[in-house]
């Protein structure tokens, strides 16, 4: 193909994305430089590091990254505990059950974050499913209060971005020949010794990938955060949308957002670290 | 033996069944609670009718908001269509250096965190003056659903054999008869595909909604934000969520079975 | 002298940097069916694609029936090409694939009927003309692509490696038929193939290809006979020539390896004249014949190896470190062990260094 028409069709995608979604990022490192005046929608554009300075000396900022990332690390132990197994027999479906299954494991996600947080709500508070289901049990006479707190968070964290997890895991582990299993339980290997040695190796792959995606989006989740947690549970998230919409010191919530960028860059570069560690080694049984 | 293989089956089965319990419990809840009668929603349900589905139905605030998610949602998938099949088509058919860089450019709306992006556009909005504007919301949503496009389009164009067009090209079609009588109808899976991908993911946006959708044009996800924001649920809305769950889960069907979504995705 | 139908000249086509093309100039007279043959790589698919249209050149021109054609786009050239994978249209029946250059061509529907017709009946597929490509053979999807081709009535006819897709029966079936088929429309043809078989037996003449460059354009008799290089010569024939090393001694005499030998007077009269220190005497079977190890003129050699064939077999023989192949009856008594081959003919004669036949030789 010509170049010109290439240049040409690739015109409007590349100005749709760099105009609308990058560009913002260019904006938010200039503004997080920036201040907002006291008491009015102006801002001074000169130069400091003024906002950066307080993200890094309040402990309520410094708290509320600390509980946003541990939050994130919990969410994905819970998701790869819960996913794993799913994955692995979901992998070993014939690809008929196979899609139907994964269609089943995507339906919440095409579904939109806010149907199902709205479930959530009607399942988990103090009148909902679960605490009516107790009471009828007679298991509980208090209503457990679910929401308002991190339990709440979390458990909608883990049931928005389960699917993150489950989806590479299945991809991975379908990859594998069948036979492996049978051949080390042939050679007297029991389940769970199967497990540790051949299934989790050749899965970590998957188990990366699967784990970026769910801590990514719990890190940087908002939505589940702010209706959970009814706003007692403050994550960067919804602390970066205060800022932004109900204080509007923008330069702050830029420099926030700077932050957040920085934590996972550096989170990013470390798992590619990890990754290249991974393909360093030979691809099945290490000797030692 | 058998006995121990039946236990470790059953192990198998329950884990799988909590964990699509997880996954599927707050969709199942919102279609068992829109059918309750009461004002909240209360388990167990104190009795069961339709009367939340009337008033769905008759709401015109309900009937905007759904207009407006409409509106957004077909605008925002008719320029990131068009925007992601020239894309596409492009990065299939020619070979250039940076190849690999504008594909990655093209895709970075999945992979760079919503939230950071919605504040900075937010304020650049809020700079340009088309804060709360329909512009404003159709741009926002195109630039998020089209790598979906450029993705999907991608490998239709890649499973394209390109010695259709040239076989076509030299019994006499010119190139736009080419592109009407071999590449359309080739392609149309892939084109519906991505269509419904951008449209849904349009229709359920929330993140950066909230932040730049003005009075004028509330989605209904913003709508449905504001109301659980304020402790208030109105089983109106639980009765439309449940139908459009049902609708997405009809379209997802239809997907799987006709177009192998789960393998194209 | 009157211009070639087809007629190509300073073609020269290059993919980044790297020549496809270097310099290339072919004719082909109007009813002939051309083989562009040799192996992969060497530029014979880039020659057909610019005859096509396909490619731009980066230099050269193509004239078709005395028009300049190398500025036209493809659909203005009146080409059939059919193409390695056939590309029909998945989506097309078979009749509505027939059918498409004729619509693109505005042509009445009752005429377009009747050449759907013809074109399926040149290539017996007249019952299958509701059926979808997907529900062929790929024989059959073979002989739709010929008929969609041929329905256009094209200028030129481009074939390119029609029969690599095909299983080894069928293969003979449809070299028979492309032969009948291009005596019945008189259609001038040009096929790319890799096979010097296939090029043997069903081109008119021939183009043998190597790394950009048309090496010898000729029948295939003269290209059998007298490989205009080595190169040439070991690539066509079954088996290809053996290439002999024969040097030429400070006395005057010549040798095999380290051993001193001498030809035959008839063979030697061709020799003596070459002023050069070695020369490679291009060997197929039909240059030799066994002979005792004592025999005059023979050359020393030990049989390695027969290959029994039925009819023939076939002795590889090892002389003077080069394996030659000879042809013997299939009921010929051979032992194994030292024997003597004899130069029966005289077989073309390539210098050592160029490759390239001597002229007054073969």
């Amino acid at each position: 193909m010509a170049r010109k028409s290439t240049v040409l069709l690739l015109t409007p995608g590349l100005l749709l994305t760099g105009a609308v979604f990058l560009s913002p990022f260019v904006f938010l490192g200039l503004t997080s430089f920036w201040t907002q005046r006291p008491n009015s929608l102006l801002i001074d554009p000169a130069f400091t590091l003024v906002n950066y300075v307080r993200i890094a000396t309040d402990s309520f900022f410094l708290g509320t990254l600390f509980r946003t990332i541990l939050l994130g690390i919990v969410t994905v132990a819970i998701c790869l505990l819960l996913g794993l197994p799913i994955a692995r027999w979901i992998a070993r479906r014939a690809v008929r059950t196979r899609g139907i299954l994964v269609v089943l494991m995507v339906t919440p996600m095409v579904s939109g974050a806010l149907v199902q947080t709205l479930g959530l709500v009607n399942l988990l508070s103090l009148l909902g499913v679960i605490n009516g289901l107790l009471k009828q049990l007679g298991l509980i006479d208090w209503s457990i209060r679910f929401l308002g707190n991190e339990g709440g968070v979390l458990i909608g964290l883990v049931q928005a971005f389960l699917p993150l997890m489950v989806l590479p895991l299945i991809t991975t582990l379908a990859k594998l020949p069948e036979d492996l299993e049978a051949a080390a339980r042939s050679l007297g290997a029991p389940a769970w010794r199967v497990w540790v040695t051949i299934i989790l190796p050749l899965a970590m792959p998957g188990i990366l990938a699967g784990s970026i995606l769910v801590f990514f989006a719990s890190v940087t989740s908002f939505v589940t955060p702010q209706i959970l947690g009814q706003g007692k549970v403050q994550t960067f998230g919804t602390v970066m949308y205060q800022q932004s919409a109900l204080v509007n010191d923008w330069p702050f919530a830029s420099a926030l957002a700077m932050a957040m960028m920085l934590v996972l860059g550096v989170l990013l570069l470390a798992v590619r670290a990890v990754r290249r560690g991974l393909e360093r080694r030979p691809v099945i049984g290490s000797a030692s | 033996m058998n006995l121990r293989r039946a236990g470790t089956d059953t192990i198998w089965i329950a884990w799988m069944a909590i964990g699509y319990i997880v996954v599927l419990l707050p969709i199942v809840v919102v279609v068992f609670a829109s059918f309750s009668d009461s004002n909240t929603f209360r388990f167990p349900p104190t009795g069961y009718s339709l009367k939340w589905y009337q008033a769905a139905f008759a709401s015109s605030e309900y009937r905007n908001a759904l207009g407006v998610s409409l509106l957004v949602g077909l605008l925002a998938t008719a320029v990131s269509l068009t925007a992601g099949t020239l894309a596409a088509y492009a990065l299939s058919r020619s070979e250039f250096r940076g190849k690999s860089s504008i594909e990655t450019l093209l895709l970075a709306p999945l992979a760079l965190p919503h939230i950071v992006w919605a504040i900075g556009l937010l304020q650049i909005y809020a700079w340009l003056g088309i804060g709360g504007t329909l512009l404003g919301l159709v741009l926002a949503h195109a630039a998020l659903t089209l790598p979906f496009a450029v993705r999907i389009m991608l490998s239709t164009f890649i499973q394209l054999d390109r010695t259709l067009q040239e076989a076509a090209s030299t019994l006499g079609a010119s190139p736009p008869r080419v592109i009407w009588h071999i590449v359309l109808p080739l392609i149309w899976p892939g084109v519906l595909t991505s269509a419904l991908l951008t449209f849904l993911t349009s229709f359920n946006e929330v993140t950066v909604s909230v932040l730049i959708a003005g009075s004028r044009y509330l989605t209904y996800p913003v709508r449905l934000y504001s109301e659980l924001r304020s402790q208030g649920i109105d089983p109106t809305t639980v009765a439309i969520s449940a139908m459009l769950l049902a609708l997405i889960v009809v379209f997802a069907l239809i997907g799987e079975r006709f177009l192998n979504w789960s393998r194209r995705v | 002298m009157t211009p070639a139908y087809l007629s190509i000249t300073g073609m020269a086509k290059a993919y980044r940097g790297t020549p496809a093309l270097r310099l290339v100039d072919l004719s082909v007279n109007e009813g002939e069916f051309l083989a562009l043959l040799g192996p992969s790589g060497c530029g014979k698919s880039t020659l057909l694609r610019l005859v096509a249209g396909l490619l731009q050149p980066d230099a050269g021109s193509i004239t078709l029936a005395g028009q300049s054609i190398e500025r036209l786009p493809p659909h203005q050239r009146d080409i059939g090409l059919v193409f390695q994978n056939y590309a029909l249209f998945p989506h097309m029946s078979v009749a509505k694939n027939v059918r498409f250059g004729l619509s693109m061509r505005n042509m009445p529907r009752a005429e377009a009927d009747q050449r759907v017709g013809e074109a399926l009946a040149l290539v017996k597929l007249e019952h299958l003309a509701a059926r979808m490509p997907s529900e062929l053979s790929g024989g059959q999807q073979q002989r739709v692509a010929l008929a969609r081709a041929i329905a256009i009535r094209p200028r030129l006819l481009l074939l390119d490696e029609p029969l690599s897709n095909l299983d080894a029966v069928l293969r003979n079936s449809v070299r028979t038929e492309l032969r009948e088929l291009h005596a019945r429309t008189g259609l001038t043809v040009v096929m790319v193939t890799h096979d010097q078989a296939e090029a043997m037996t069903m081109a008119d003449r021939i183009a043998v290809m190597s790394d950009g460059l048309i090496l010898q354009h000729d029948t295939p008799q003269v290209i059998y006979e007298q490989p205009a290089s080595d190169f040439v010569a070991k690539f066509v024939g079954t088996p290809p020539a053996a290439m002999l090393r024969v040097d030429r001694k400070h006395d005057g005499g010549f040798g095999l390896g380290t051993s001193p030998w001498t030809p035959s007077p008839e063979l030697a009269r061709v020799l003596e004249p070459i002023q050069r220190v070695g020369v490679a005497l291009g060997l197929r079977p039909d240059h030799l014949a066994l002979t005792a190890p004592d025999a005059p003129h023979a050359m020393p050699g030990t049989i390695r190896t027969i290959e029994y064939l039925g009819a023939e077999r076939l002795v590889h023989v090892e002389v003077g470190g080069q394996l030659l192949v000879l042809r013997l009856s299939g009921d010929a008594a051979v032992g194994k062990g030292e024997v003597g081959v004899a130069i029966t003919r005289v077989p073309p004669i390539f210098d050592i260094e160029t490759g390239l036949r001597l002229a007054s030789t073969g």
